[in-house]
């Protein structure tokens, strides 16, 4: 009884793990831009998640793409989900390194823009303290 | 106690394994501002009741805009908000909650140059919505014709 009882609480680990690091695989290391007025990302959504790393080097999930690829990639992603490539209901989670500059932000947002999709969250890290354009000069 | 060891083993085993060391993330909700390509004029006869009726429309709808534009200076990052220019970021933030008591329900859109940081472009973006602009947006240029 005892060895059967520990073969399955192994089994258990292992898939509590597994499927933990797949959902882990779309996190691109990148060192995101802080903002103050993030808000949590919502638990029970699956959006597709651009990575745009320092090298500007583009990823979809955990892939990595070229600029051209961009449309191509979600029109397959929403297909596979039996939805509509311009729905409004598609969103777009983008992480973006904070030295990129912008033309490369720019010109995968006209990509996505060109597919349909408008609805672009900014992926940010919190941030606690305030930063340089918050201030109390403001008051 | 050798059992005990094996379970307080695997337990710790499995936290270790599956707490997440990455920085926790949040979500900056925006959407894209595609600046509108040039049309083609169209017939001047029967187009004309409509033109003027549309260019109404978009002078209420331009109103509604508040194009905030980021650019590269020799010293530095100035900052233009509509047709005023304004040299730092605390005026900029000082502007912005000026702003903000009167337009709330404007739609901001932040055009950055294109050599500016992404950073940069997201400390502008995060100061308009702290300030309570709901509607924040990037803008995107039509692409060049081909």
């Amino acid at each position: 009884m005892t060895p059967m009882i520990d073969i399955v609480f192994l089994l258990i680990i292992f898939f509590l793990v597994s499927s933990h690091l797949s959902r882990q695989e779309t996190r691109h290391p990148v060192t995101l831009a802080e903002a103050s007025s993030g808000e949590p990302p919502e638990a029970d959504a699956s959006p597709i998640t651009l990575t745009l790393d320092a090298d500007s080097q583009l990823f979809f999930g955990g892939d990595p793409i070229t600029l051209d690829q961009v449309s191509s990639r979600i029109r397959t992603w929403t297909t596979g989900r039996d939805a509509d490539a311009a729905s409004e209901s598609n969103k777009v989670r983008f992480r973006i390194d904070r030295v990129v500059p912008y033309a490369t932000v720019e010109a995968v947002l006209r990509q996505l823009a060109d597919v349909g999709i408008r609805d672009v969250a900014i992926v940010v890290n919190p941030r606690r303290t305030q930063g340089p354009l918050s201030g109390a000069t403001a008051q | 106690m050798t059992s005990m060891i094996d379970v307080v083993f695997l337990l710790l085993v499995f936290f270790v394994w599956t707490s997440s060391f990455d920085k926790p993330e949040s979500d900056l909700a925006s959407r894209v501002a595609v600046s509108p390509a040039p049309t083609e004029p169209t017939e001047p006869d029967e187009a004309e009741s409509k033109a003027t009726e549309t260019s109404a429309t978009f002078m209420a709808n331009r109103r509604e805009e508040l194009v905030i534009r980021i650019l590269a200076g020799p010293d530095g990052l100035r900052y233009q908000v509509g047709a005023v220019a304004i040299p730092d970021a605390s005026q900029l933030r000082a502007k912005l909650k000026r702003l903000a008591t009167l337009r709330r329900n404007s739609i901001v859109i932040i055009d950055p140059d294109d050599t500016i940081t992404a950073e940069k472009c997201i400390e502008v973006f995060d100061a308009a919505r702290s300030e309570g602009f709901a509607n924040v947006l990037f803008a995107v240029d039509a692409p060049p014709e081909p």
